[in-house]
């Protein structure tokens, strides 16, 4: 078997998926980078379950190629399914076994001999925190803990590439803030490449991250570009009435564009201005300002856009399921 | 541009055959079928459907001479027979309609599918290990239950046990045709009941059919297995063959189809 060795960990060229008349994937192009940790973020419906399905090759593209680790995931599923590891976003096991038997069970599926499987399936449980529970049925788990755990049998393969579907969607702030933590600890050795609607995770974590809609990857890039390239805005605050100002520095040519906030009753105003150089913005606003006698300057900052800002700027405002 | 080179870091050396991963998975079908309350509660109830109530049928008819009844072992040979093979074959159906279905509706299937675990593998693994577990609480079980209780009220004891041991034969042959008809219908339904009803008509099908088809068509059909194994347990001939051989051929299409059907399901 050939493997491409300087080939991305997944490569995703116009895949496309067509259920009936819904088109699910309309030529989605990716490019995950080994090693890393990729969000892959979209609002529901955008056909991220559906290209996450078809890596782990649960469903057939109707048109385009995807590989992962430099495998078709067609031809070579097989393969593919020996080098990754999948958390499904509602991850259900057989409830008559218990925590440990489930890794047991995911370990002699992946060829692992017996002392190997106690080994691993034991560091795991501790890793997820569930040793505690490792010998009662899965039947009486709670949601979190079946997260945990299939976090865990997702692991249990030594996998080179982790796809989790909303991996931390089911548990609480203490269990996400651990999931992150395991993602950062396998940064370098495991790309992990996950979606999720919680961009706080994202922005935290993610080295790169890819925003789809409609089926098609409407941005991928790597996380600082993204909020480097995204439009930065100065805020000025002055007391008084800005009209003046505002006329003064739609004439600059730093600036792209100004606005007013609406007033609601304070002394101070603010001015929103989008600028094409923030640096020159930087120095010259507060002068400008301090120019004109009928407002007091009070302050002048830079406001980088979030990720959140970034996502519904791109996807327009397709965020009903959004969290930060 | 393409390099061959060995990967970085060692995977483990999963089996990539096309039967990969079905020694596990059959190994966990008979662990989900003894380790739950399924095994026990249909042995127990296919014991009394199927073996208890001929005895005592025949025990109440004949009535106790000396401790031991002295007539109907014939009859009561004859009703376990047909027991086993109508009324157990029903049992087999609700049995094994969602060995399939119900895993993909609980996720379970997804989760397997998404581990090198080769999906015609799985359709075999889930079959032998089905066919196992109702042979032994549906058909073996309850014989032996049948023949001990025989052999302890009848004057004659057992008879003969050569056609005890072919009728037995013959039940679980059917037994093993009826399973692999429901994991075929499997691959082409989501919900168990079109399943079960489909697999229960093809039952009766031989009994609306020979109004218009002769018997030699008729006798095609598996359900007539049924009449071989009477024959065996009477002590007769043991023929037709044609149930059996089609019955065989039947089964091996179904699971051949189940397994194309299966291994290009789309899943999510």
């Amino acid at each position: 078997m050939t493997i491409q060795r300087d080939a991305a960990a997944i490569q995703t060229v116009g895949l496309a998926k067509e259920y009936g008349s819904v088109q699910a994937l309309r030529g989605l192009d990716l490019s995950v980078p080994r090693g890393s940790i990729f969000g892959f973020l979209g609002p529901n419906g955008s056909g991220k379950t559906t290209a996450l399905s078809i890596l782990a090759g649960l469903s057939h593209a109707t048109a385009g190629t995807a590989q992962v680790c430099g495998l078709d995931v067609e031809s070579q599923g097989m393969a593919v399914r020996q080098r990754i590891g999948f958390l499904r976003q509602d991850p259900r096991f057989y409830g008559w076994m218990t925590g440990r038997e489930t890794l047991e069970f995911t370990g002699r599926c992946f060829g692992m001999d017996n002392a190997q499987i106690a080994r691993r399936a034991q560091e795991l449980l501790e890793l997820v925190d569930l040793s505690g529970a490792a010998s009662r049925k899965i039947g009486g788990y709670s949601g979190g803990m079946r997260q945990r755990l299939g976090i865990a049998q997702a692991l249990m393969g030594n996998p080179e590439v982790l796809l989790l579907d909303e991996p931390c969607s089911a548990l609480d702030p203490a269990g996400r803030f651990e999931v992150i933590q395991i993602m950062q600890r396998l940064r370098g050795s495991t790309t992990v490449f996950y979606s999720t609607h919680i961009l706080q995770d994202v922005e935290r974590v993610a080295d790169e991250v890819a925003i789809i809609n409609a089926g098609a990857c409407l941005r991928q890039s790597r996380m600082d570009d993204l909020l480097a390239a995204s439009k930065t805005e100065l805020v000025v605050e002055v007391e008084g009435d800005p009209g003046a100002i505002v006329s003064d520095l739609r004439r600059q040519p730093y600036v792209t564009s100004a606005t007013i906030e609406p007033e609601i009753g304070q002394t101070v105003r603010r001015v929103h201005l989008e600028v094409r150089d923030l640096q020159a913005a930087r120095r010259s606003v507060p002068l400008l300002v301090v120019a004109h006698d009928d407002v007091i300057f009070v302050s002048c900052r830079a406001e980088q856009p979030d990720l959140e800002a970034v996502f519904l700027e791109l996807t327009g405002g397709a965020s009903g399921d959004i969290q930060n | 541009m393409e390099s061959s080179i060995a990967l970085e870091r060692p995977t483990p050396a999963a089996p990539s055959h096309f039967l990969a991963g079905a020694g596990n998975v059959f190994h966990k079908e008979l662990r989900e079928w003894f380790r739950t309350r399924k095994f026990l509660v249909t042995t127990a109830l296919t014991s009394l459907m199927l073996a208890a109530l001929p005895v005592i049928t025949f025990l109440h008819e004949g009535g106790l001479h000396d401790g031991r009844i002295n007539s109907g072992y014939m009859p009561s040979m004859e009703a376990w027979m047909g027991l086993t093979l109508t009324l157990g074959a029903y049992l087999i159906v609700a049995l094994t309609m969602g060995v399939i279905v119900k895993e993909e509706d609980a996720g379970t299937a997804q989760w397997l599918f998404t581990k090198p675990v080769s999906r015609t593998g799985y359709v075999l693994a889930k079959y032998a290990g089905n066919v196992v577990a109702v042979l032994l609480s549906a058909i073996i079980i309850p014989s032996v239950v049948f023949v001990a209780l025989t052999a302890a009220t009848q004057a004659s004891g057992i008879t003969a046990w050569t056609p005890v041991i072919e009728g037995v034969a013959f039940a679980s042959l059917h037994a093993a045709i009826v399973v692999a008809v429901v994991m075929g219908l499997s691959a082409f339904f989501r919900t168990t009941a079109p399943i079960a009803g489909i697999a229960i008509g093809l039952g009766f099908l031989p009994l609306f059919l020979q109004r218009f088809v002769t018997a030699k068509v008729i006798n095609l059909f598996p359900v007539n297995i049924g009449a071989i194994a009477g024959h065996a347990v009477r002590g007769e001939a043991l023929t037709p063959w044609q149930p059996v051989i089609c019955g065989i051929i039947i089964a091996v299409v179904a699971l051949t189809v189940a397994c194309y059907r299966i291994e290009r399901r789309q899943l999510q």
